[in-house]
């Protein structure tokens, strides 16, 4: 892989719209997804000239996992430059549909990190607990034990 | 239609609605350039990385190894004392 970038070429063909997808669902904000997505190929790139990818497990989670900590860092930096309330992405809806559809992205905004992160993967990218655990390198109870707790605050703050 | 059931049509509009999404060709243009610009490391930082790589795990071996060689030898030095006082308590009139 040293130095292929027809070879990273073909891998970011082969990824780059699941990744942008996830990437989109975690930020709930196009722009920033671009960002996530571009920060997260640069640091891939990296990590395989310098060998920082040691080949055990599937590419592609080891990606996964890149696209979640760049989306994560990426907002908690943007909580850090400004504590005000963040509209991007949220027009406002027109439809009770769409209402209820931000409602929902305003309250999985408001969820911890790890939270939303296992909700994102497990409702939007369908991946199961087991998927889960290697990309956040946990335990699937702990996965499942988020997505317990991720579904009980939705539920107690939906529409309260 | 009650809260969670809600919860799961939202859920399933949420996903509906980013199901297409994908990432723009400019985006891709960027990602292609950033990453070919991307300075690639030199032979000899290959090397250091490598080296570095194979040689942490030989290095804690090392170590242990020199720890339990320490605790062996000092062992065996306790032991040739005791044995040393033995024989003298033993020859001694």
């Amino acid at each position: 892989m040293r130095g292929d970038g027809s070879a990273f070429a073909a891998i970011v063909a082969g990824t780059s719209t699941r990744l942008y997808r996830l990437a989109v669902r975690m930020t709930g904000d196009r722009d920033e997804a671009d960002d996530v997505l571009q920060n997260a190929f640069i640091r891939a790139h990296r990590a395989l000239c310098d060998g920082g990818w040691d080949g055990r497990g599937k590419l592609e989670t080891w990606l996964y996992r890149i696209v979640v900590n760049t989306a994560l860092n990426a907002r908690r930096q943007r909580r850090r430059r400004s504590q005000l309330v963040d509209t991007r992405g949220e027009a406002p809806p027109a439809q009770e549909a769409q209402a209820e559809l931000a409602q929902l992205m305003a309250l999985v905004r408001e969820l911890p990190a790890e939270q939303r992160t296992v909700l994102v993967l497990k409702e939007l990218e369908g991946m199961t607990a087991n998927e889960i655990a290697e990309v956040l390198a946990c335990s699937e109870g702990a996965v499942e034990q988020r997505l317990v707790r991720a579904r009980a605050t939705l539920r107690k703050r939906w529409q309260t | 239609m009650s809260g969670p059931d809600r919860i799961e049509e939202a859920l399933g509009a949420w996903r509906a609605a980013t199901d297409d999404e994908a990432p723009s060709a400019a985006l891709l243009e960027r990602i292609a350039r950033a990453t070919a610009e991307a300075p690639t490391p030199s032979p000899a930082q290959t090397l250091a990385v490598a080296v570095w790589r194979l040689g942490r795990p030989a290095l804690a071996g090392f170590a242990v190894a020199a720890a339990l060689l320490l605790f062996a030898a000092t062992r065996s030095i306790d032991r040739l004392a005791d044995d040393a006082a033995t024989a003298i308590e033993v020859l001694a009139p």
